[in-house]
């Protein structure tokens, strides 16, 4: 009776985000129509448009951690970050310290971090220090939606999570990307260390728009309020300097925002998209789309990273025979358990032209359930580079084939899928 | 009035309400991130007893549904509805009261020594409740005067802890019935 009631449980919650899933808005007529330029499909979407100037790429957690040592030292006003997984470790006491020494100063720290945090199952786990200490120097830390014994209450609104990560210094230094400020993310020396990408630049626009969407956002979870006013934004960074067209997307969960985005991206593509999807368990909406592209003559490739944790890899095995609905060019990394660095970057070219980048995956969960940023960046000079690091990857990838996909699809693996598809 | 508690014997006899609350409980736990926002719902345990009837003695959960429209820093007010189902000495599953009232946080501060309870910031909002409390078994309507001294507030939850409640007879002016909260999750959709 117990069993028949879980099951009941499990059955009702699968088809009410299967049901609600706002990825549908991946086919509407308008994202699909021809005669609609990208430009108006993004506006209708509520993507601002801004200009920014040529970003600085790190792929390497290491480097990336090093910079942001750098720019919290030089913070003198404000700093604003915001990360799906953040603890301290080891390797990241010169962070932590460094963030809280600036607070004590005087600076206006504010850490944002989801509160799946204490469940990281990652290897980060194993150098796992909560963060709260920083609040004794005058961090403004907030935990979203933090997991408690109470706060299961709230039902099915714990699986809504703050996915984004960003940086915002003094209105002056801008960095997103998909790096946490974890041990795998920013702190491990060896294969542990997560592929992933973070891109700094200047944008006094787009520091106008994040702290817009900022503030009211922190009003409606902290007590501690906040004034828009109170954070300037420096306009002499972009001075003299060449600047490209870009569109951000601040996703709120059960938005419409990303499927329309990304619907419209693909619609646009007139002949090629590759795309670094991390977990790809895409709905059939989202399958949908991709087909739609590729049935118009878009050449699409898609590189699925090789998972040293078993439970993701068999959900995205069992998945693939789905995605090959897609008829694209869909790669696996080869990899073994013991080696292989997780492949955790998003990432987006449309055209040789747009660059996506950002913390959304490409997956129903981001797409629906999470905050997320997204970036779309106009520039032909960055598409020529971020495709020769998506060549690098993609030349140590397999195709995957319909043999594969039928071993992999197993009842085994089904339950491994299912947690993925709303987790992962 | 006479109907309302038929309606309600009526459903304990057939056993449905138990039967049923687990299932409806899911539901309405899956369907409210879709709800409306500044509404918010609440679960508690409760414990009560009737002076002159402790036979009547009741425990088990209580439901609350929350309308709070505004976030004043002192005697900020709230709309609560509650209805609470539980077992009573002889083990019979009953419905002991239904409240409809106004609760008042007295004050709201986040200097307080609470906070070590929560990894967020977390308000002490310590609060009155006066409502009207109708016991379906007895069909009969009293006035309840309730008090939340362990109120923690964040903007989308409350935690209230031991909080206690009294009825009176307002024709007799004597007390009927007083009761304790041990714990109470009250989630607002915001």
């Amino acid at each position: 009776m117990k069993q028949k009631s879980l099951l009941i449980a499990f059955l009702l919650i699968l088809v009410l985000f299967a049901g609600c899933t706002n990825t549908r808005h991946m086919l509407s007529p308008f994202v699909l129509d021809p005669a609609v330029s990208l430009e108006t499909k993004l506006s209708y979407y509520g993507l601002p448009e801004v200009q920014i100037t040529y970003p600085d790429v790190y792929y390497n957690g290491n480097e990336w951690k090093d910079r942001l040592i750098e720019l919290v030292q030089n913070a003198e006003e404000y700093l604003i970050t915001s990360a799906f997984l953040a603890s301290s470790a080891k390797e990241l006491e010169e962070l932590y310290e460094t963030l809280a020494m600036k607070a004590e100063s005087g600076v206006n720290v504010y850490f944002v971090v989801d509160g799946i945090g204490p469940f990281d199952m990652t290897e980060t786990r194993l150098h796992l220090i909560p963060i709260k200490f920083l609040t004794e120097s005058g961090v403004h830390l907030l935990e979203y939606n933090p997991i408690s014994g109470g706060r299961i209450v709230s039902g099915a609104n714990l699986l809504l999570r703050d996915h984004r990560k960003f940086l915002i210094v003094d209105g002056k230094y801008l960095a997103i990307g998909g790096m946490n400020l974890n041990y795998i993310s920013i702190g491990a020396t060896d294969d542990n260390l997560q592929r992933d990408s973070m891109y700094e630049f200047f944008s006094p626009e787009l520091c106008e728009v994040l702290l817009d969407n900022f503030v009211p956002w922190w009003n409606t979870q902290s007590w501690e309020e906040i004034r828009r006013e109170d954070f300037s934004v420096d306009y002499s960074t972009t001075e003299g300097k060449q600047t490209y067209r870009a569109w951000y997307m601040d996703q709120f969960p059960l938005d419409k925002k990303a499927s329309g985005v990304y619907g419209s991206l693909l619609a646009e593509a007139q002949h090629s998209v590759k795309v670094l999807p991390f977990l790809p368990f895409l709905d059939k909406h989202m399958i949908e789309a991709f087909r739609l592209a590729q049935e118009r003559g878009v050449d699409i490739q898609m590189v699925i990273p090789f998972d040293k944790r078993v439970g993701n890899r068999k959900g995205i095995e069992y998945m693939t025979k789905d995605l090959l609905k897609m008829g694209i060019d869909l790669r696996i990394e080869e990899g073994n358990e013991e080696q292989q660095a997780l492949l955790h970057e998003k990432l987006m070219i449309v055209d040789d032209r747009y660059v996506v980048i950002g913390s959304t995956n490409l997956n129903y969960r981001s797409f629906n359930l999470a905050y997320e940023t997204a970036l779309i960046i106009d520039s032909e000079k960055l598409a020529r580079q971020v495709t020769e690091h998506f060549q690098q990857i993609y030349a140590a990838t397999i195709p995957v084939t319909e043999e594969m996909a039928k071993t992999w699809r197993t009842f085994a693996r089904f339950p491994r899928f299912l947690f993925a598809f709303i987790g992962g | 009035m006479q109907d309302f508690h038929d309606f309600y014997s009526r459903l304990l006899e057939d056993d449905l309400l138990r039967r049923y609350i687990p299932t409806l409980m899911i539901l309405f736990l899956l369907l409210s991130p879709l709800s409306a926002r500044s509404l918010g719902y609440g679960v508690s345990f409760f414990g009560q007893t009737i002076v002159e009837d402790v036979d009547l003695t009741t425990s088990g959960v209580e439901f609350s549904l929350v309308y709070k429209p505004y976030s004043f820093k002192y005697f900020n007010p709230s709309l609560i509805a509650r209805t609470a189902f539980g077992t009573e000495a002889d083990g019979a599953y009953r419905i002991p009261y239904v409240q409809m009232g106004l609760s008042v946080d007295l004050l709201r501060t986040i200097n307080h020594k609470f906070n070590f309870l929560s990894g967020n910031v977390v308000a002490y909002t310590p609060a009155l409740m006066g409502s009207v409390h109708f016991d379906p078994r007895r069909d009969c309507t009293l006035f309840s005067l309730g008090f939340s001294p362990f109120k923690l507030s964040q903007k989308d939850f409350w935690y209230e802890f031991f909080s206690g409640f009294v009825t009176y007879d307002l024709k007799t002016g004597e007390m009927d019935t007083w009761g304790i909260n041990l714990v109470r999750y009250t989630y607002l959709f915001k």
